[in-house]
């Protein structure tokens, strides 16, 4: 519950400076190819160093990011530990659902010659990264920045919410158990 | 104050990070804000607390949702209430933004991530991460030039 609170609470800060800088990921990129205007990807370039700084500091200063820097077997690792973990935040995970996290995690794809390994991860993420970046452009935003524009009073950014959660319904229940099926 | 977007990212990256890092949002790793993955958890959370269907979140948002979507939608409320800038327009159109809306959601729940979680990844040192951060600048790219093609004919 502690986790709730925290999350809603960096939403209201994020959501904040988000809505006082017009800040867009995709917009960043692509305002900078349209107008060569470098002020949103200004806000992008720095999130991503200020990230990689702190994560690292982090890393010295004793914060728990397990498996940093992030490979498969770490992750694994840090699925185990997760159990002791979430008694200590004052939540209790069930087995089952850190067992199944767990084969997630496992690396599934084409034999490759010469003992390479092309995981159906990396297919994904090229193909839906490209459809994610064409369709964002069109939308006029990434997922942060409509959040922004609903709540300033759009009403299309409000359709685009609106089939955004319908979205994760049809992707977990219907397109998810497709995937998993193909893959096992 | 004015916030400029760089002060927006390094602020949202110092929240992201010690999240993870101090309390407790994780596993999976590098997940201190995605738009993406936490409207999942959410909207998929209140089903299955309604219907009783099955909870397939991650694992940290199984016994408690996480509620940062809320919080950057009131927050942002807040901020265009008080800057005077709340004010209802048209938009684009609906339909349009709606399809985009579910297309980039399944897409997102694919590669793992929305833009900023895909940029936290590869700050974490996830390769896919980058990879993915690229191949998002290459549909941007192919976007831009399909809207030039569009603006000039």
């Amino acid at each position: 519950m502690i986790i709730a609170f925290i999350s809603l609470l960096f939403g209201l800060i994020i959501g904040y400076t988000a809505q006082r800088s017009r800040m867009c990921f995709i917009g960043g990129m692509r305002d900078y190819m349209l107008v060569q205007d470098s002020q949103l990807l200004k806000g992008l370039l720095a999130f991503l160093g200020a990230a990689t700084v702190f994560y690292y500091l982090a890393s010295i200063a004793g914060g728990d990011l397990y498996g940093y820097p992030w490979f498969e077997r770490e992750q694994r690792k840090s699925l185990e530990l997760a159990r002791d973990y979430h008694a200590f935040a004052a939540c209790w995970i069930p087995d089952e659902v850190v067992i199944a996290a767990y084969n997630a995690t496992k690396v599934k794809g084409f034999a490759l010659p010469g003992g390479w390994l092309l995981s159906y991860t990396a297919l994904t993420t090229v193909a839906a990264g490209l459809g994610i970046g064409y369709l964002s452009t069109v939308a006029n935003g990434c997922p942060l920045r409509q959040h922004v524009l609903a709540a300033s009073g759009n009403r299309g950014a409000y359709m685009y919410l609106a089939g955004f959660y319908l979205g994760a319904i049809v992707f977990n229940y219907l397109i998810a158990p497709v995937f998993q099926r193909l893959i096992s | 104050m004015r916030i400029t977007p760089v002060m927006m990212g390094i602020i949202t990256a110092f929240l992201a990070v010690a999240a993870q890092a101090y309390l407790f949002l994780q596993p999976p790793p590098a997940y201190g804000l995605c738009v993406v993955c936490h409207g999942r958890d959410l909207t998929i959370w209140l089903t299955s607390a309604l219907f009783g269907l099955k909870r397939d979140v991650a694992v940290i948002s199984y016994y408690w949702p996480l509620l940062t979507v809320a919080g950057i939608f009131l927050g942002s409320r807040y901020a265009a209430i008080t800057s005077a800038e709340y004010r209802p327009v048209a938009g684009e159109n609906p339909w349009v933004a709606f399809g985009c809306g579910m297309a980039v959601m399944i897409l997102g729940l694919l590669i793992m991530g929305c833009p900023t979680r895909l940029l936290l990844r590869a700050a974490y040192g996830d390769i896919l991460g980058a990879v993915g951060m690229g191949s998002i600048l290459l549909g941007v790219v192919a976007a831009t030039l399909v809207m030039r093609r569009r603006a000039g004919a």
